[in-house]
């Protein structure tokens, strides 16, 4: 069980109830996914996660983007660990198979993997 | 694309740059009528090139008076436009900038202009600000292209405890080889100028405002209002999301047409009469397949990650509110979803009147508690 009792924007029922179907659904979660699903800042969406990192029951991982991808939203080309950092250049996009040379290409996101399937309370 | 934007020539020439400028996709036959029904003129004419003709050399036989260029300047902003970025707070003062009329008459400065009064929007008042561009085109008199200046104007509204960002988007060549390439055209990257605009914005007025938090006010304050309620009309038009490294973008057409009743509950419903087949194989039926409807919409608009949501919501049979909406959650990303804001339908219900129904509800909800789009630090 983890206690929101840190997180004042997830201390109510409807929240709580959001926050466990996703663990329920999703292997991964993201910051957007979270605070669409739940109304909160991505600030708050990301101390959450981060929590749960810390916690041991999420992993945390970066999503690389390429920003020539015209995928409409963009889908990540790489995933990879926190600690690992960026990717080393050049790299071969796996989408559209240009050079990468430059960071100025690339974007980044956060996805933490479940470890294991947390259940919330308040 | 419909857009706005006016590539600067004939700048030495007060007669031929407004001319050009009102011949620009700034002006529509309509608004044009507009400025001469307000004139006092009577146009008989048909096409743009014949009334824009009548309307300059009325200005020229009036000595560029100021109060027709003042005219000119407020049907500008009468006009509606379907971007429109939303902060809410504190906004203190109105300060008198740079004279609007003379962007009428000449290209301006990258400042603000104003204020402005908006005819029927009397609680509100406007700025201005222009911004040039980059534009390559092909001059009459010449064979290949010539980099050039465009203005492309965007518009602030001021009023009680709103201050929002109204603008055109349009595409255009950003290199030689797009100008004869349709192609080859891009967007215009709005979302490098709006954020920073309101920045300017703020530091003028001393106003201290926050994004709206669209998501929440979209996807959860309205939806819990409304969608059950029998009395309106929701139909979800259009979903953009991400999860789990998979993106997905749905997209409904015409919602009049027949072959997609009711936007993306198509989606839904295909999706379901799929798994209600293959149960039934098994003699095992669903108990409520309208529930099971709703649980993958849901699923899918709010759970999977939704970066912009598209809805209507209708009340007998009148539109209240159609928009596509950016949350603004990849502050990062260089596009669209670094900063919210609508893309308002207008043809069913003027923008104004749209604008006005969210201010009401985000006012009953939190705001977004940035002074700023959320940033994610990286690395």
């Amino acid at each position: 069980m983890i206690s929101l009792q840190r997180f004042r924007c997830f201390r109510n029922v409807n929240a709580i109830s959001v926050l466990n179907r996703l663990a329920e659904m999703h292997s991964g979660l993201m910051p957007h996914q979270i605070a669409s699903a739940t109304g909160c800042s991505l600030d708050e969406a990301m101390s959450l996660l981060l929590h749960l990192s810390t916690l041991d029951i999420a992993k945390a991982k970066t999503l690389v983007y390429h920003i020539n991808d015209n995928t409409d939203p963009p889908v990540s080309i790489l995933t990879r660990n926190l600690n690992e950092g960026p990717p080393e250049l050049p790299l071969v996009c796996p989408i559209c198979g240009q050079d990468i040379e430059n960071y100025e290409e690339l974007l980044f996101d956060f996805i933490f993997i479940l470890n294991t399937k947390p259940h919330f309370k308040e | 694309m419909a857009g706005a934007v006016y590539v600067l020539r004939y700048q030495d020439d007060i007669n031929q740059f407004t001319n050009a400028f009102l011949q620009s996709s700034d002006f529509e036959i309509e608004v044009l009528k507009q400025v001469m029904r307000r004139f006092g003129v009577i146009t008989n004419f048909k096409t743009k090139a014949d009334i824009v003709s009548q309307l300059t050399q009325y200005l020229r036989l009036k000595s560029y008076r100021q109060d027709l260029l003042s005219i000119i300047i407020e049907q500008l902003v009468v006009r509606p436009k379907e971007s429109i970025a939303l902060k809410m707070g504190i906004v203190p003062s109105l300060p008198e900038l740079n004279d609007p009329s003379d962007l009428v008459i000449s290209p301006g400065k990258e400042e603000w202009y104003g204020p402005v009064s908006c005819p029927g929007d009397n609680n509100a008042t406007w700025y201005i600000r222009p911004q040039l561009i980059d534009y390559w085109d092909i001059l009459p008199t010449e064979q290949s292209p010539t980099l050039l200046k465009a203005r492309w104007l965007c518009f602030a509204r001021l009023a009680e405890d709103a201050l929002s960002l109204h603008w055109k988007g349009f595409t255009y060549p950003n290199g030689p080889e797009g100008v004869q390439n349709n192609a080859r055209r891009v967007q215009f990257p709005y979302w490098v100028y709006v954020p920073q605009f309101f920045g300017e914005l703020e530091k003028l007025t001393s106003a201290k405002t926050t994004y709206v938090n669209l998501h929440d006010l979209f996807l959860h304050q309205l939806w819990d209002t409304f969608v059950d309620d029998k009395n309106y009309h929701w139909t979800h038009t259009r979903i953009r999301a991400e999860s789990s490294g998979v993106s997905l973008n749905a997209h409904a057409g015409n919602a009049d047409n027949e072959l997609n009743v009711g936007g993306i509950l198509h989606l839904a419903r295909t999706v379901r009469t799929a798994v209600e087949k293959e149960l039934a194989a098994a003699s095992i039926s669903l108990p409520s397949p309208e529930h099971i409807d709703n649980t993958i919409l849901r699923t899918l608009i709010r759970e999977y990650g939704a970066l912009s949501y598209g809805f209507s919501l209708e009340a007998w049979k009148s539109v209240i509110f159609k928009a596509h909406s950016y949350f603004g959650l990849k502050p990062e990303s260089r596009s669209a979803d670094s900063f919210p804001h609508m893309q308002v339908t207008y043809s069913e219900k003027d923008a104004l009147e749209q604008l006005q129904f969210v201010i009401a509800h985000a006012r009953n909800t939190k705001s977004g508690g940035n002074d700023k789009p959320a940033t994610i630090s990286m690395f």
